[in-house]
């Protein structure tokens, strides 16, 4: 990130239950059913135990440096909520709270932010017996581990084992791993019940860091003096299918990782392709997309109802789900064209909505259906009631935020912190009855304050004409709004009028395209972008080509890229931010 | 800091012991001698800053209008100590809010961008956590009444516990289920002859399942870097408490309270700001019934989020005591800092809440606040985000070894770090400093054994 402005010292004051007691499974002859409602969902398959082999590092192909150190990641909580339910083929309500992820940018699964903690682990234990319980149930237990009467138990649940274990853990088992959770069903049948085994061997599975975690550590440890590792088959697998779906590889990225062709990266891209047509894959790209634009808590928004009475938890569900579908929408036409979700003259409001819009939709809004907007009025994501709300103060609009927010996450510029000691909110709606343009007066007559506003302010101002709600507004306190922005250090700078003419300019402009890439790299590696990182950015942005920028093939660039699959031996530095 | 204390005779005595196989797993009963027992710790932090003309009281240490809760009653009053003249000018990420609340119990800066600043290192706790041999089952409790109407996305403000830069502990705020997990009896009646059977069988199973996962760690540790083993430390950490914790009851001398724990009955919207007085009650009397029944010894306990947004309706305010009431109090609004006095006193009535529930146990010739040391803290020093003269309030002697007490300190300017380096010396480790200044020495003017 560039960071502009320069620090300015001194100057305070700018505006400032285990499945029951059954021993024994009734015989099964046929072969697990189909269980998962995601179409490309399949049962267990049986693979075999082995690990692929290691692969020496002196195989190691020459090339440039990986700019990704060797690492674990903890899944996220959306990401482990994805893989429990897949692994058992049906959406779980989870008994366990798992406290908020924290966020870094926006994004939800930074790697060096996601830790481990004692009340993650209790979170963690409560969820291995959930999902224990599930297996072991009556209804479930013979389709998941079924024993017929002439197997052994040992043999039953070492098929079990290897099966399940694949889906858990997004690789096969090592032998010894075998054998030791073979162990951990003796334990549980002796003395107790076949049931008793598998509920051990399934909390087990389920607590072990391999599916708290997943891995970019390639086979084994590097020998010494090694610079770079490539990743496993079944690591690159893991890579895409979180990457694109959010959980653990399904059976076809199995099967590919186990066939080693995803070290190929027309295999990746074609895998990316295939997967991109999934529900899972849906909404792993939009939850991408709200989080960079800052739009995934917007249920959570508070407003001061003393000002905006009309910010009932309903009307944010209407925004957010008004935000789903159109991101949806995007995302399912033409492969994702990044531009229509800034450029779209159209949006799919609820009736909720009909008040914040009022005659800037030229139609009626019905139940999420699409409805066209004036476009002279609005324009796409920057121009939604989500956004608008989203980015504003409680009882007011915050210029400072939008304009920080486009600047940030629009054309990935950092902006300097205030001096230590400011106070960073502005004055209260009740204070002064000015136009909220004249609240911020300050930050453009004091030199102190201007030396950062300036790059903030100006773009937030554009978007004055548009409340708190989002909803146009004319006047302020009876004095006519100024909705005129203006952008500066961009390559697209000058004044415009609103978020569409925003928008409009946006499109146009190297940087965005060039930070959307950093974001996608971002989210894709799970930290912040550094220096050594400006290749792959480049390339990933060289994939937006003019006239289509399509998200899938941006994504499919990244996986393409031999950095996608190989790792720096050593560890990173500590990141200098997140 | 380096040297730590040799564990006390007590406890070198229950760490000789092998765990009784038999159910219930009681863990060894504490000596009944009671020997000079080890300090226990409890962090409070208070968001927003207060009014320090209005804090701090005058040497002969009568009343304040904010502590008034506290000097008013005899028997706290002799056990109170004001610090007067912190600071913190290191500056850090973010504002005022995003610098103090991890930084203050921590001693390190706040690290990342203006927009999601971060604690930059481990705080006291969970230092102490590291250094310390200690015996209980829960060793720290990461706690807080944290209901809001104004949601908090601004995570890096939920917590001022970290493992270290960038990895916070997370506040647990439902008093309900902390009661389940530190008191496993207080959500059953007991035991029957079967279900004693067949939850030792049980027992035995889930150990099993933890020596896998152990297993797990250990191998996964062996292939990473430094940055990645020592999250697998804390998660090693996080297993072996857990392990402790299954089949463990409470104490065999620990007060006769300890074994009748109850989940509240109340059930609380733990969401709802109206409920906080109540929820704050029912927290403190959890952090009291832990730190007394020996199942933690150490507590953060934060009242609100960093920058909390309260509106405090409970005192007849209906403002945003952030907006509306801590960025306006400069001092030359009458009004504006009565509203910051009330607030102010409202904390003063929960610390003397948690210490009159400490007061509550006896222990050896006084009563577990004796044993202890609360301390009371504030992310800033005022509302507009001044950074001198933080209110630092500690209540009780840390089992004898805070010498200070009943009294103001105001021994001249002294930066913040000094107090966290006091309380590591309190605490048993020895050290010359805090976070990130190593030679910063102990508070001036503070006698520590």
């Amino acid at each position: 990130m560039r960071v502009l402005a320069l620090a300015v010292a001194g100057g305070v004051g700018c505006v400032g239950n285990a499945g029951g007691s059954a021993t024994m499974v009734p015989p099964m002859m046929a072969p697990p059913l189909a269980l998962d409602p995601r179409p490309d969902e399949f049962t267990y398959p049986m693979l075999p135990g082995a690990a692929e082999p290691l692969v020496p590092p002196t195989a190691e192909a020459p090339g440039p440096a990986p700019t990704t150190a060797r690492r674990l990641r903890r899944l996220s909580n959306v990401e482990l909520v994805n893989v429990v339910n897949d692994l058992v083929g049906r959406p779980l309500v989870l008994v366990s709270a798992f406290l908020p992820d924290p966020r870094a940018n926006g994004f939800d699964n930074n790697a060096t932010v996601l830790g481990f903690s004692g009340s993650r682990f209790d979170e963690v234990a409560a969820l291995a017996e959930q999902v224990a319980s599930v297996v072991t149930s009556a209804e479930e237990l013979p389709r998941l581990a079924p024993c017929a009467a002439a197997d052994s138990l040992v043999a039953c649940a070492r098929r079990f084992i290897t099966g399940f274990g694949v889906r858990a853990w997004g690789r096969p088992l090592a032998d010894d791993e075998l054998a030791r959770l073979e162990a951990v069903f003796r334990a549980g049948a002796d003395g107790d019940s076949y049931t008793a085994g598998i509920r051990m061997t399934v909390e087990a599975l389920v607590q072990s860091p391999h599916f708290l975690y997943r891995t970019e550590l390639g086979p084994g440890v590097p020998v010494a003096g090694a610079l770079r590792v490539t990743l496993t088959s079944h690591e690159i697998a893991s890579q895409v299918a979180f990457l694109v779906a959010g959980s653990r590889p399904d059976l076809e990225l199995l099967a590919a990782a186990r066939a080693g062709r995803l070290r190929d990266a027309e295999e990746r891209g074609r895998q990316v392709r295939r997967m991109l047509t999934l529900p899972a894959a849906r909404a792993r790209l939009r939850g991408f997309l709200k989080a960079w634009l800052g739009l995934d808590h917007i249920k959570q928004v508070s407003k001061d109802l003393l000002y905006y009475p009309e910010a009932t938890p309903e009307l944010l569900a209407a925004m957010d789900r008004e935000t789903d579908t159109f991101v949806d929408h995007v995302l399912a036409q033409d492969s994702g064209v990044l531009g229509e979700l800034f450029l779209a003259d159209y949006t799919f409001p609820g009736k909720e909505l009909k008040s914040v819009y009022g005659d800037d939709l030229r139609g009626t809004s019905g139940d999420f259906v699409k409805v066209a907007l004036d476009s002279t009025r609005r324009r796409g994501i920057l121009s939604s009631p989500a956004f608008l709300a989203s980015h504003a103060a409680l009882e007011a609009t915050s210029p400072v935020q939008r304009g920080l927010l486009v600047r940030s996450r629009m054309f990935c510029q950092e902006v300097s912190p205030p001096p230590p000691g400011t106070v960073t909110d502005p004055p209260r709606a009740s204070d002064m009855l000015i136009t909220t343009r004249e609240k911020y007066r300050r930050h453009a007559d004091d030199p102190v304050c201007r030396a950062c506003h300036q790059l903030m302010d100006p773009i937030g101002f554009g978007f004055e004409e548009f409340d708190a709600i989002g909803r146009r507004r004319l006047h302020e306190y009876g004095t006519v709004v100024d909705g005129s922005g203006e952008l500066k250090l961009t390559d697209v700078d000058g004044a415009f009028r609103g978020p569409a003419e925003l928008a409009l300019r946006l499109v146009q402009s190297r940087m965005f395209w060039d930070c959307v890439a950093s974001q996608l790299f971002r989210f894709g590696e799970g930290r912040a972008p550094g220096g050594t990182d400006a290749g792959e950015i480049g390339a990933v942005g060289a994939a937006l080509e003019p006239g289509t920028r399509r998200l899938e093939d941006a994504v499919v660039a990244y996986v393409q890229r031999p950095n996608f699959v190989r790792r720096l031996a050593a560890d990173a530095p500590a990141e200098v931010a997140p | 800091m380096t040297q730590v204390r040799p564990p006390s005779r007590r406890r070198l005595l229950e760490s000789a012991g092998a765990v009784p196989l038999l159910f219930p797993f009681l863990r060894r009963a504490r000596a009944a001698e009671a020997p000079a027992r080890e300090p226990r710790l409890v962090l409070f932090m208070q968001t927003n800053g207060t009014s320090t003309k209005q804090f701090f009281p005058d040497a002969t240490f009568k009343s304040s209008a904010i502590l008034d809760p506290l000097l008013s009653d005899q028997a706290l009053r002799t056990r109170t100590t004001v610090i007067h003249g912190l600071h913190n000018r290191q500056g850090g990420a973010g504002n005022g809010h995003d610098v103090g609340f991890p930084g203050l119990f921590s001693g390190y800066r706040s690290i990342g961008s203006f927009n999601e600043p971060w604690g930059g290192g481990p705080s006291l706790d969970q230092q102490l956590k590291r250094q310390l041999p200690l015996t209980e089952v829960f060793p720290t409790l990461n706690c807080g009444v944290l209901a809001t109407s104004a949601p908090v996305w601004k995570q890096h403000r939920a917590s001022f516990s970290y493992v270290a830069a960038r990895q916070p502990v997370p506040t647990e705020a439902n008093v309900y289920k902390l009661y389940a997990m530190f008191f496993p009896t207080s959500t059953s009646g007991g035991s029957s002859g079967d279900s004693v059977m067949a939850a030792k069988r049980r027992l035995l199973q889930k150990r099993t399942v933890l020596d896998f996962v152990a297993g797990d760690l250990r191998g996964l540790r062996a292939r990473v870097g430094a940055l990645d083993r020592a999250k697998l430390d804390v998660h090693e950490g996080a297993l072996r408490e857990f392990e402790k914790r299954l089949g463990a009851t409470v104490a065999e001398g620990a007060p006769a309270q300890c074994r009748s724990a109850r989940v509240p009955a109340s059930g609380l919207d733990l969401a709802v700001e109206d409920n906080i007085p109540q929820l704050a009650r029912l927290m403190s009397d959890f952090v009291a019934l832990a730190l007394a029944c020996g199942q933690t010894r150490m507590v953060t306990y934060a009242m609100g989020n960093g920058g909390e947004r309260w509106w405090y309706r409970w005192l007849g305010l209906n403002e945003n005591a952030h907006e509306d009431i801590a960025h306006r109090d400069f001092g030359d609004n009458q009004a504006i800092t009565a509203k910051v006095v009330k607030i102010g006193r409202w904390h003063a009535e929960q610390v003397a809440y948690l210490a009159r529930a400490l007061d509550a146990f006896p222990e050896g010739d006084g009563s577990v606040l004796d044993g202890s040391l609360l301390v009371w803290g504030n992310e800033v020093a005022t509302g507009t985000h001044a950074m001198e003269n933080i209110p630092i309030v500690t209540i009780g002697g840390a089992a004898g070894r805070l010498k200070t007490i009943g009294r103001l300190v105001a021994d001249g300017a002294q930066p913040y770090h000094r107090l966290g380096a006091t309380l590591l010396n309190l605490m048993g480790v020895r050290t010359a400093g805090f976070g990130e200044e190593p030679a910063c020495g102990n508070l001036s003017g503070v006698d520590i054994a």
